[in-house]
């Protein structure tokens, strides 16, 4: 064989080594999208808007549910749309034998918060199956009101959770600063409580009466769930639902989780508990689908370097665990 | 002038009685190709802590080296696969697994030619899709461009072919359309067509960029000595 074909062979074999290789790691590659790696690997695509999962497994299985990030209606993280279709699919399949929601989360919108409180619930009363909870980092605020939609809670021995409290937005009264700055600024319109919140007129008692009333009635729903849930009495509830924020260890010697654990820990009590021991586990995560033009956004954004602006602002719309209003 | 019909009835002719390892080497780079793809997926699976901090970009930093040495794999086999056809070509004899391992010790330059070709066009395809196909048909004679003249470089082998598909791009375009029914046909038979379908294309164009250097040559857009080496080695 000449010299330049015995380079060529080893190029083959290195090529044929990584092919394999690359195709044996994929087959037991750690995942957390939605796709099981089997079929995956011989190249079955899962389609829909919003990763919305076509293939289901054909034995008995729990269901890794990840609720990661803020919870909104459209994250790159969060999707609200692909967890109420994901619920909504477990539902009807047969194979789905419960939920282990995995939560990292530190909350979000009150309105997206109870839609997937409300559809884990439905879940658990059409099927009769179980739903658990576990929660990794931080499961706060309208991450735990999720939770509460379980059966059983446990967390991870440095996690934290709680921040059981409701935010209605804020008031920033700019009035004095534009007078000393000499602008004058005036809204027209009908309606005495129509131009509330603005930065440009002073909040009256009136309006923050109404503030308060409308994140107290969040907050009783919230403390009322808690109670349900955790089968605790509302008062009980009250006495920690200051907003505080608790370790996981605090949180299980309030009542407000079951236990500390690992997460195999959970899913071993998962099983024993709901005699689900033949149940594999399978990973149902949401993947963020890059499209062109968010590719090119991201591209543009860099270039005019407002994509750190984007970053400080998201930081500073939620840097501390919440469940709020978006409006 | 472009004269795709010439083009593919010589590549027929080309392959008559010479067709086993062409469609042997298919397979083979199919499956190669395929098994590489699957390591898209590897790229693609993270940890449960993978979706903050740095751990994001170590995963997004492995998906992408993954990718590129799934591209340059790929160049790597394309080129081996001009080189095997360039001899088909040019000889009346067979095709060896020889001819595809000689290709393959041309290793550097088609994982080179493969990423510099992806690169550009990912960039051109930033502004639309349209440019990116216009360049990637620009950037096409860059395999044969490499299996002739192995020395050449690649940032040569990409300015040549940009030369050689000047004012025919269309003609390539519709060249590429032209085999449209042949792959219908082969989506009928579930793919098996491909095997056959693929020397014969490949063979095809390897006569069109024969004739376009021919063409280039003959109008002063580029030289014999154009094919020259680069003499500083280098990409």
């Amino acid at each position: 064989m000449k010299r330049t074909n015995t380079s060529g062979l080893i190029v083959f074999i290195i090529i044929v080594i990584i092919a394999v290789a690359g195709a044996v790691l994929s087959l037991f590659s750690p995942r957390s999208d939605y796709a099981p790696a089997l079929p995956r690997a011989f190249g079955i695509s899962f389609g829909g808007a919003a990763g919305r999962k076509t293939f289901f497994p054909q034995s008995d299985y729990i269901a890794r549910l990840y609720i990661t990030g803020t919870i909104a209606e459209a994250t790159r993280t969060y999707n609200q749309e692909w967890l109420l279709d994901t619920i909504a699919a477990l539902k009807d399949d047969p194979h789905n034998t419960g939920i282990m929601l995995n939560l990292d989360t530190p909350g979000g919108s009150v309105y997206q918060s109870d839609e997937a409180y409300l559809a884990l619930l439905d879940y658990k009363e059409t099927t009769g199956r179980p739903v658990y909870a576990y929660i990794t980092q931080m499961s706060a605020s309208g991450g735990y009101y999720i939770s509460c939609a379980a059966d059983k809670i446990f967390g991870n021995r440095n996690g934290l959770t709680g921040s059981i409290g409701v935010i209605f937005g804020s008031s920033i009264d700019a009035t004095e600063l534009l007078k000393n700055i000499g602008i004058k600024t005036k809204t027209f319109h009908a309606g005495r409580n129509k131009t509330m919140l603005s930065f440009d007129e002073p909040l009256t008692e009136e309006q923050e009466a109404i503030m308060q009333a409308i994140a107290d009635e969040a907050y009783e729903q919230f403390v009322g769930i808690v109670a349900e849930s955790r089968n605790m009495t509302v008062e009980d509830v009250r006495t920690l639902a200051d907003g505080s924020i608790y370790t996981t260890t605090m949180a299980a010697r309030h009542g407000l989780i079951d236990g500390v654990c690992t997460f195999d820990e959970a899913i071993e009590r998962m099983k024993a508990d709901e005699s689900l021991e033949d149940s594999d586990i399978e990973e149902f995560s949401y993947e963020y689908k890059e499209t062109f033009s968010s590719l090119f956004g991201n591209i543009l954004s860099r270039t005019l370097g407002t994509d750190a602006l984007a970053k400080h602002l998201e930081r500073a719309a939620l840097s501390y665990p919440a469940y709020y209003f978006s409006w | 002038m472009f004269d795709r019909i010439t083009y593919k009835e010589t590549a027929r002719m080309q392959l008559r009685g010479r067709w086993a390892f062409p469609v042997v080497m298919t397979i083979i780079v199919l499956v190669l190709l395929s098994l590489i793809k699957t390591l898209n997926h590897l790229g693609g699976a993270r940890t449960e802590t993978a979706t903050a901090g740095s751990w994001y970009i170590v995963y997004r930093g492995s998906a992408l080296a993954i990718s590129l040495i799934g591209v340059a794999i790929a160049g790597i086999l394309r080129l081996a696969q001009t080189h095997v056809y360039l001899r088909l070509a040019r000889t009346e004899g067979k095709a060896t697994f020889d001819d595809f391992l000689h290709g393959l010790s041309f290793w550097l330059s088609g994982a080179l030619g493969g990423l510099w070709f992806v690169l550009w066009t990912f960039l051109w395809s930033l502004l639309f899709v349209i440019p990116g196909i216009v360049k990637a048909i620009a950037y096409s004679q860059m395999p044969f461009v490499l299996a002739e003249y192995p020395d050449i470089g690649v940032r040569k082998a990409m300015h040549i072919s940009k030369l050689l598909t000047r004012g025919h791009k269309g003609d390539l375009f519709v060249m590429r359309l032209s085999f449209l029914g042949w792959a219908i046909l082969c989506a009928l038979s579930c793919g098996i067509g491909t095997l056959w379908l693929a020397p014969y294309m490949n063979t095809s164009f390897l006569n069109a960029y024969f004739a376009l250097k021919n063409m280039a040559i003959a109008t002063n857009v580029l030289s014999p000595a154009d094919f020259a080496p680069r003499e500083d080695k280098t990409l």
